[in-house]
């Protein structure tokens, strides 16, 4: 383990500009920035860059330096809260740089598709995506060897999928409580990429009405519930000790999961042997896993736009990008550094994150995103508790989004 | 010259006294009053303000705030659904947290206020869940309340009180009726249990009842120990002594707590917001956490500026009667009438 | 005395009954109290299976220190605790003897308005601070605060807050009104009054204020949050969501680094006890 390491470097010297920049994460996103940074800096003496790292309740402080108009010159955005923040004009319009040869990048090629297109508000550009994950499923070698189960193929269906689940869920002790399970019931953006393998939508495709109605909604909800109640291959609040899903995985005691690139981080620390493997192919024919991506968004208000956009064209050059896969946290939002994402010796395959890529889809992101969240969270934590029933939770859903005037939403603000 | 009002003083001298009395009392109350007038004041008085407008809060006020009048008010007390469930749980939550918040604190202070070797340890341990971080609280008590592992319920089921809970159930005409219409688990699921999860967090509250006992414990020190002496020569009891000497002087802290306690448990936020996120299915959606919701994630900040105005105002409200009725009840040994 | 034993006798006998039967109930309760934080200073010291071990393990199979060396060595948690005394001792002394000046003038002295500013004063308490946040970092911005420790220790020296005054003022009041009208015939201004007479009778009250004080500013962790942006301006509150952002998912960490921010406090609170019991001596004053 490495000690923490606080900010190296010469003293930021007095005629410099300084830019600040602010994330959250954990001791490697700030390591990981610190050399972004530095290398930086190697090339611009006459900036300084300010590392403003905001540990926890990220999102509300930055609402509220917003709101007091002294955010910091540029921030890390996540996709979900990006609408809003875009609509309120809070962010400059990069545009016009983007096209210009000042970002060393050609726009319209350079980036994952999905990533540019997250940071796209009315038709114009509002964040330059610096990296991003999609899910795939983690399993846990050892148990299945333990078990004798085969470890899952990349072409493997829902039905494979399930049968996995039920093999690894076992009584070992005959004590008639399962002492291990098969999958842990991802959160229902988690979740997204089996929804969709049914062909159900939450929202259509301009991403202003609400859509999640319907036999495929009804198989994926009523999926969704079996996993825990019908086949219970998911241990429910009862069965997991200290409710912590992640503890239950690198114990031992749970077979998959679905993760991002971050989750890989704390099991190679568990040193638990685990792999990736793509999403399985659903009943509608086709795969998806679902894709998030955080950008850099510069502040209107921010005094030193041109420095801003300098830090930011090297945070979105190969060398930064380089930086950004070799920490194996998030997929480069450049193609270009795809390989240094990819590192043949740590025994797992990280690589199909990038192979992934081509069946990603965006997230329902639109500007009722946190009230459209929090609506299904509820429903969802109904149905998880058995307290309702998939008819019910997808009826209560669509109401409340109506009720609550969350969709449809009108013309953009 | 001395400084005792004497009757019989020229009225210009009196005026001149009151005129140095109100001096020194601004003089004295000066920090604070600075600090009000600088700090407190403004927003106070912008928040009154937002409360007649449409506000995002989050871009500038000129030009994009809307005066709306009272329709917030209206808003709130005709459609807004979330309004009455917000209030009532808060109203449940204080209800019970208070008065068993007061006698926990109370019982605890007179029993470590004893001349006991070793007392300052079990100060200690008593005030030691206020000294725990946040944190650690929270990962603390979500391990305590899971229903299968949990401590809690394996004290219950050890004490043998799940399985007299389910005789009662049982017994009691019309309760298991009761308790299958409402869904209501035995033993308890706590956070996963719309009846329960309230209860837990007061259970919760109770357990950081070490700094209401702090300060009972220093108002039992200001009682002067000849008045126990002399009940004790009279024949007194100990209990009689609690209840004639004991209770009668602790009754400014007492007063002190009440207040306190109305005040900090209807804005109960942080369990809910950390813990609960205000479920399940709203069973603990506290005022302050809707009102947080409104200005924060739904950018309405002229609406949760009514509905901090109304809380204010109920709070306000009690705190009055509790300040009237404190001349009935309340005992400032300094100052014999 | 109409009994047979005499009345020393008869008392000691009942003191020891009183004095078992308290540090019975005592110990009863005071298991209740510490068995969460006993659970977590063993899940502290447990590798991860150990944490939820169902059911609670009482001594950690195998004892795993090295979690605290990680929690002292990953983050510069030395750097936070500095920080975070710097921040509380300045609290401390602003506002015990800011409170006790304000609560003074509403105790006892005559002023116009007082019970109308009292009110007031409690009124500040009762308006969640959510509504007030965004203008309270814009006054802080203007004064050009943003990013220092000012808005976080200022504030103690100006009133201190209404908790505290209103506990002095609760305190002040029960004080023997002629102790002050005796000094205010010998001639003593109101200053020497308070500072003579009225401070040293509530060294209790001081004592609770003071641990109070510095425990609230210790975990204070929504200001720090707001105004600061430099690392190593961070507190320890701060900090420990740092290591929660760290190490989340590994709850024997976060619960030994919690358990080694606890320690300062538990040590000054263990000091003060002998304040908090100091009486004040009345016999002789009735004359």
């Amino acid at each position: 383990m490495t000690v923490f390491r606080p900010r190296a470097g010469e003293p930021p010297n007095p005629e410099a500009v300084e830019v600040s920049v602010s994330f959250w994460g954990s001791y490697e996103e700030w390591e990981m920035w610190c050399d972004i940074a530095a290398g930086f800096q190697a090339k611009n003496p006459g900036i300084w860059i300010k590392l403003n790292y905001i540990p926890n309740s990220y999102n509300s402080k930055i609402r509220l330096l917003l709101a007091a108009d002294n955010a910091p010159d540029v921030m890390v955005i996540q996709d979900e809260p990006f609408p809003v923040y875009a609509a309120y004009g809070k962010f400059a319009d990069l545009t016009d740089w983007a096209y210009s040869l000042e970002s060393g990048v050609d726009w319209d090629t350079a980036f994952w598709p999905t990533a540019v297109e997250s940071f796209v508000h009315q038709g114009r550009v509002m964040g330059a995506p610096i990296w991003g994950g999609n899910i795939l499923v983690i399993y846990n070698r050892k148990m299945f060897r333990d078990f004798g189960v085969e470890f899952p193929n990349d072409n493997w269906t829902f039905d494979d999928f399930v049968s996995n689940a039920e093999a690894l869920t076992r009584d070992l002790d005959g004590d008639g409580h399962i002492d291990t399970f098969g999958l842990s019931l991802p959160h229902w953006i988690y979740f997204l990429p089996w929804t969709w393998g049914f062909g159900a939508n939450y929202l259509d495709e301009r991403r202003t009405d609400w859509t999640f109605t319907g036999p495929e909604a009804l198989a994926a909800t009523t999926f969704y519930h079996n996993l825990r109640y019908g086949l219970g291959v998911s241990p429910s609040i009862q069965d997991m000790p200290g409710s912590a899903v992640e503890a239950m995985f690198m114990t031992n005691r749970i077979a998959m999961t679905a993760g991002g690139p971050w989750s890989s981080l704390g099991f190679r620390t568990a040193g638990i042997e685990f792999d990736i493997v793509h999403i399985p192919v659903g009943p509608a024919g086709e795969r998806f896993t679902r894709v998030t991506w955080d950008a850099l968004c510069l502040f209107e208000k921010s005094p030193h736009k041109a420095e801003a956009l300098r830090f930011m064209a090297y945070c979105i050059s190969p060398e930064a990008q380089a930086i950004v896969g070799r920490y194996v946290r998030s997929v480069p939002a450049l193609i270009a550094a795809k390989d240094d994402f990819m590192d043949p010796d740590n025994g797992w395959n990280e690589e199909k994150y990038i192979e992934a890529l081509e069946y990603a889809r965006m997230q329902p992101i639109s500007a009722k995103w946190v009230e459209m969240e929090q609506i299904m969270n509820s429903e969802y934590e109904q149905l998880l508790l058995n307290k309702q029933t998939p008819e019910q939770t997808i009826r209560r859903m669509a109401e409340a989004m109506r009720r609550e005037g969350v969709f449809p939403i009108e013309a953009a603000p | 010259m001395s400084g005792a009002r004497r009757p019989g003083r020229s009225p210009k001298y009196r005026s001149r006294y009151r005129w140095r009395e109100n001096l020194q009392g601004y003089l004295f109350a000066g920090p604070w009053l600075t600090g009000f007038f600088l700090f407190l004041l403004g927003p106070m008085a912008f928040s009154v303000v937002l409360c007649m407008f449409k506000w995002n809060g989050i871009t500038a006020f000129q030009g994009n705030a809307t005066f709306v009048g009272l329709e917030h008010f209206r808003t709130i007390t005709g459609e807004d659904r979330y309004f009455g469930v917000a209030l009532y749980n808060t109203a449940y939550y204080a209800a019970i947290s208070v008065p068993l918040g007061i006698c926990t604190s109370l019982f605890l202070a007179n029993l470590l206020n004893a001349k006991l070797r070793g007392i300052a340890f079990y100060r200690t341990v008593f005030y030691l869940p206020n000294v725990v971080a946040g944190v650690a609280t929270i990962m603390i008590w979500r391990w305590l309340f899971n229903p299968q592992f949990g401590g809690f319920n394996i004290v219950l089921d050890k004490t043998g009180l799940v399985a007299a809970g389910r005789f009662v159930i049982d017994a009691v005409p019309g309760l298991r009726a009761f308790v299958t219409r409402n869904q209501i688990s035995w033993p308890p699921l706590w956070f996963s249990d719309e009846f329960w999860a309230k209860p837990a967090l007061i259970i919760m509250s109770l357990w950081s009842a070490g700094g209401g006992m702090l300060i009972y414990l220093a108002g039992l020190q200001n009682i002067p120990k000849h008045l126990y002496e002399v009940a004790e020569i009279d024949g007194a009891g100990r209990v009689r002594q609690f209840i004639n000497i004991t209770l009668p002087m602790l009754t400014p802290t007492i007063f002190f707590n009440l207040i306190m306690s109305i005040i900090g448990s209807f804005q109960v936020f942080a369990q809910s917001f950390l813990m609960t996120g205000g479920g399940p299915n709203n069973a603990t959606l506290f005022y302050v956490l809707y009102l947080y919701r409104k200005a924060f994630e739904h950018f309405e900040m002229g609406y949760a500026s009514a509905l901090a105005w109304i809380l204010f105002a109920l709070i306000m409200g009690l705190t009055l009667v509790v300040i009237r009725s404190s001349t009935l009840w309340v005992y400032y040994e300094g100052e014999k009438q | 005395m109409a009994s047979t034993t005499p009345l020393w006798q008869r008392r000691s006998v009942r003191d020891r009954a009183w004095k078992g039967f308290t540090v019975a109930v005592l110990s009863i309760l005071a298991v209740v109290f510490v068995a969460p934080f006993y659970w977590s200073l063993v899940a502290s010291l447990s590798n991860l299976d150990g944490v939820y071990a169902s059911p609670p393990r009482l001594w950690p199979e195998k004892l795993r220190l090295d979690n605290y060396t990680r929690a002292v060595t990953i983050l510069p948690f030395h750097l936070f605790i500095f920080n975070s005394f710097y921040v509380c001792v300045l609290c401390v002394v602003g506002q015990v003897f800011s409170a006790s000046l304000v609560a003074y003038a509403f105790a006892r002295l005559r002023w116009f308005g007082r019970d109308v500013w009292f009110v007031i004063l409690l009124g500040t308490m009762m308006l969640p601070a959510q509504v007030t946040m965004i203008p309270h970092y814009q006054i802080f911005r203007y004064l050009g605060w943003i990013d220092t420790l000012r808005p976080l220790i200022v504030p103690s020296y100006l009133g201190g807050g209404a908790f505290f005054i209103f506990l002095m003022r609760q305190f002040f009041k029960t004080i023997p009104v002629e102790l002050e009208e005796a000094a205010r015939l010998d001639g003593c201004s109101n200053l020497r009054i308070f500072w003579d007479i009225m401070l040293p009778l509530s060294t209790p009250a001081v004592a609770t204020i003071s641990v109070l004080s510095f425990i609230g500013n210790w975990q204070n962790f929504m200001g720090p949050l707001i105004y600061l942006s430099s690392f190593e301006k961070y507190t320890v509150s701060i900090g420990l969501h740092m290591f929660q952002s760290i190490y989340g998912s590994f709850p024997h960490y976060m619960l030994a680094a919690s358990n080694i921010a606890l320690i300062p406090v538990l040590v000054l609170f263990f000091i003060a006890q002998k304040y908090f019991v100091q009486g004040i001596v009345l016999t002789g004053m009735k004359g």
